[in-house]
């Protein structure tokens, strides 16, 4: 494995500076690390079925409020443990976007965009509108925080290293399924489904795949999310953000998988380094999105040159590579 | 029955409007393949357009709405200029997210501009009433009705009837061969995003007197609009005005007769219904699906 | 010899267009089996219906006597059908080694958990189909380009790449469209070598070719196609004179001169 091997290297290079930047860097900036680590978990998710599988899905962020919602109401309102409520809502959340996929995936291009987007948009509606079940616009407060071996996580130091272990899981895991059929065919969903179907793949089971893989991740960045902010409300998950997590993965680099952290990273916290602007920052934020939308068109990932996909080289100079068997 | 004609007259009334947005939208969408997600915001400048024109400016309506709309044809092409053609060549959803970017700078700069408090808009109608067979509507909403039509008989004749409109349809059919038939394509593109933009400025203009202008309101904006475009047919540009009928009827009958609080959602769902059965919309044109 | 394939009837329609009208013939294991015809005679539109990108309006397909007519792709794909497209259908995303990779899917034997935890099956699995991919490549002369982006391959190799793929699940039934398009006279005599040396490996082709050179010297039968009927069938040298084939191609008033 060639190209991935590479980025593999630079994202635990990554990850380990990012983890030994938690000790020096404030508080603050500690829990914008969490912000971006929680984000990039939901946008890791995307890039499976939109990066490689092409879906254009607009409902990430209803999944990731699936999770949240889900464990913030079985700890607050059923007493249940932490890590039992998030598991439940992570495994009910993929139930759900089974159910979900059946009919919609059917869908193509932008009609697809379009259907997750009402659901997105749907489950604004209804958590908004649900007083008695979801609070309404209140939303839920009180959620409780993990707990591990006796410590309450609830500071942003303790909170990174949970958040950190479990983006270093979920990174592996993709880089794992990369390295299997399972990737591979995802990609060549994307790439040429109509090929994909001649080499013998069922496309509909790799659609699913993509999208079930792609909302458990979403359900794993929705049950941090709860349990590190203890509140969550429906605008936490509105189709806003699902366009951001989309924005993320394409401004990153989508179809990789150090594309959605550096992505995650830099829309977080890029605004706040433009906070110093006053009440123009945001406006400044868009244009640089845009800038670097027209000139970085394969996203962040290609600053590193190290990452650019090898051409037809020499054959002299190729590496011999082919296994013994 | 009063009650009934006065729903029906408020709700085409609405309705219009986000038949105007989904008009811009939709021309966009089939010349470019890109959905434009600042179409809200588009409606957002034209009204605030207005507003310094009428309210900060202090000039007289008329004039007021002919600066409007020169400002909006402005914006347009400013729109085209900046980002819509550094990304042509783009992936469309890399344009998409351009276009939410855009949309997020539009925003922003007008709080920036014109400060979060919303403006109240004057009508030209200075909020007369009528009285139809028993209901009592606002002079206002039969305007809207009025100017509606005209503008959809007029982009009717535009684009059915002369030789630019014939050139924006093969340019929406096919650009590359629209261009090796000599078709200015670019200038068509131009052309097309400054027509959409006159749209949202005549829907700004007629829906701020009702609403108030919001810098908020471009979300709620482009999500009407794009339940009516799925309702009517994606490609479809009677589709949209359709479409935008029956959203408008659909807000104002749910939140009459079953639930206010609902009123965003039952738009939303029907979308919903309609892309799950019927997802070519009303007119538009067949999907292939595989199972 | 019972046949390997048998296309009964079947017509296909778009609308009103009629890409195929109540065509029939059976193809025997073993053969090389051309499907000839002037542009727009439904060649392709009966490949798309055979391997289940197209639904039939009307017929049978008969595969080792299971009617597979409508069936999805990948359960036809996976009784041992390969297919390549005139264009070469690639991932551009993936590399050659990782295309011809995608292949092996209908024969895999290990899942997504294995994966996940990189069993030793999953390994064991995943070098397997690595080295005969390899062996694949080699044998079409593309191992040196293993490991780079197809994007960046000559139009030769990337053909070859989609036969590596459509070769990995050791197909018993290749359906090639149009294989020697676009190659020069070199290529083409290698690429007749080539699906010689498959036949003889008992693979059984069914090509739809333009190129009469390699019809003539491969073909073991063939059957012709205008406007989506089939106007002839047999072996090269009746087709070579027959009157509806020579009027298909020719117009009218062609008169056949022997030489």
């Amino acid at each position: 494995m060639n190209f991935s091997m590479r980025e593999l290297s630079v994202t635990i290079v990554l990850l380990l500076g990012l983890f030994a930047l938690h000790f020096v860097v404030s508080e603050y900036s500690v829990r914008l690390l969490n912000i971006s680590i929680i984000a990039a978990v939901a946008v890791l998710g995307l890039n499976f079925a939109f990066g490689w599988a092409g879906l254009i899905t607009l409902a990430q962020a209803a999944f990731v409020g699936f999770g949240a919602y889900g464990t913030a109401l079985l700890t607050t309102r059923a007493g249940l443990d932490p890590w039992f409520a998030s598991a439940l809502a992570i495994v009910g959340t993929s139930l759900v976007a089974i159910l979900i996929g059946i009919p919609t995936l059917r869908l193509n291009g932008h009609y697809l965009a379009l259907a997750t987007l009402g659901l997105n948009v749907s489950f604004g509606v209804v958590t908004s509108n649900w007083v008695e079940l979801t609070g309404g616009t209140n939303g839920i407060v009180h959620i409780p925080s993990y707990r591990f071996a006796g410590v309450t996580i609830d500071s942003a130091a303790q909170f990174f290293l949970l958040s950190w272990c479990v983006l270093v899981v979920l990174t592996l895991v993709a880089y794992r399924i990369r390295a299997s059929r399972f990737g591979r065919q995802m990609i060549a969903l994307r790439d040429d489904e109509i090929a994909t179907q001649m080499s013998g793949v069922n496309v509909v089971r790799t659609k699913m795949m993509a999208f079930t893989i792609g909302a458990i991740y979403a359900a794993v960045s929705g049950v941090l999310f709860a349990h590190h902010s203890n509140f969550i409300s429906p605008g936490d998950f509105d189709y806003i953000r699902s366009i951001f997590y989309l924005s993320m993965l394409i401004i990153g680099g989508e179809g990789t998988i150090l594309g959605p952290i550096l992505g995650a990273l830099l829309v977080t916290f890029l605004p706040e380094w433009l906070r110093p602007l006053g009440d123009a920052y945001l406006s400044v934020f868009g244009a640089l999105v845009i800038l670097v939308l027209i000139f970085m068109p394969k996203g962040l990932v290609n600053i590193v040159p190290f990452l650019s996909p090898r051409k037809a080289r020499d054959p002299a100079m190729r590496k011999p590579s082919r296994s013994a068997a | 029955m009063g009650h009934l004609l006065q729903l029906a007259i408020n709700g085409l009334a609405l309705g219009s409007v986000y038949a105007l947005i989904a008009l811009g939208f939709v021309i966009v969408y089939t010349a470019t393949g890109v959905v434009n997600f600042a179409a809200g915001e588009f409606v957002m400048i034209g009204t605030f357009m207005a507003v310094t024109s009428i309210v900060q400016a202090g000039l007289p309506l008329p004039v007021a709405y002919v600066a409007t709309l020169v400002g909006m044809a402005l914006f347009g092409l400013m729109f085209y200029a900046l980002i819509f053609l550094p990304l042509q060549r783009r992936p469309v959803l890399t344009v998409i997210i351009g276009t939410v970017a855009a949309g997020i700078v539009m925003q922003n700069t007008a709080v920036l501009i014109w400060g979060t408090f919303p403006f109240r808009l004057p009508s030209p109608f200075s909020d007369k009433l009528l009285i139809i067979a028993g209901s009592v509507v606002p002079l206002h909403n039969i305007a809207i009705l009025v100017v509606t039509a005209l503008l959809v008989v007029g982009l009717y004749f535009l684009l059915y009837r002369t030789a630019l409109g014939s050139s924006m349809r093969a340019t929406a059919q096919d650009t590359e061969t629209a261009r090796l038939m000599g078709i200015p394509v670019d200038q068509i593109l131009a052309f097309t995003w400054i027509l959409a933009a006159l749209l949202a400025g005549v829907a700004g203009l007629l829906l701020g007197p009702i609403w108030f202008a919001d810098v908020n309101v471009g979300g709620a904006l482009a999500l009407k609009a794009f339940a009516a475009t799925i309702i009517g047919g994606f490609g479809s540009v009677p589709g949209a005005v359709l479409g935008g009928l029956f959203v408008g009827l659909t807000e104002v009958f749910g939140a009459s007769f079953i639930s206010s609080t609902y009123k965003d959602g039952f738009s939303f769902l029907l979308m919903l219904l309609f892309l799950l059965i019927r997802p070519q919309g009303i007119f538009g044109e067949r999907i292939a699906q595989r199972g | 010899m019972s046949s390997l394939l048998a296309v009964e009837g079947v017509s296909k329609r778009f609308g009103g267009v009629r890409a195929l009208t109540d065509v029939s013939f059976s193809v025997e294991p073993g053969q090389i089996f051309a499907i000839i015809g002037p542009n727009g005679a439904g060649k392709s539109t009966m490949l798309n219906v055979l391997t289940g990108l197209l639904r039939p309006t009307a017929g049978r397909i008969v595969h080792e006597e299971d009617d597979i007519a409508g069936w999805p792709s990948h359960r036809i794909i996976a009784r041992g059908i390969g297919r390549t497209f005139q264009s070469g259908r690639l991932f551009l995303r993936l590399s050659a080694l990782e295309n011809v990779m995608v292949g092996g899917n209908a024969v895999a034997k290990t899942g997504l958990l294995s994966a996940l935890f990189s069993t030793p099956g999953f390994r064991a699995d995943e070098a397997e189909l690595r080295a005969r991919s390899l062996d694949l490549l080699a044998r079409l002369g593309l191992v040196d380009v293993a490991d780079t982006n197809v994007g960046s391959l000559s139009y030769g190799q990337r053909r070859h790449v989609e036969l590596a793929r459509a070769l990995l699940s050791t197909p018993k039934l290749l359906l090639l469209d149009e294989p020697a398009a676009g190659l020069n006279s070199g290529e083409v005599e290698d690429l007749i070598q080539l699906l010689s040396s498959l036949r003889s490996e008992g693979i059984t082709i069914v090509v739809i070719e333009h190129h009469m050179g390699l019809i003539m010297r491969l073909a073991d039968r063939i059957v012709v196609l205008n406007f989506g009927k089939k106007i002839a069938e047999g072996e090269p040298a009746e087709i070579q004179r027959h009157p509806a084939v020579l009027e298909a191609y020719l117009g009218h008033g062609y008169r056949h001169v022997e030489v």
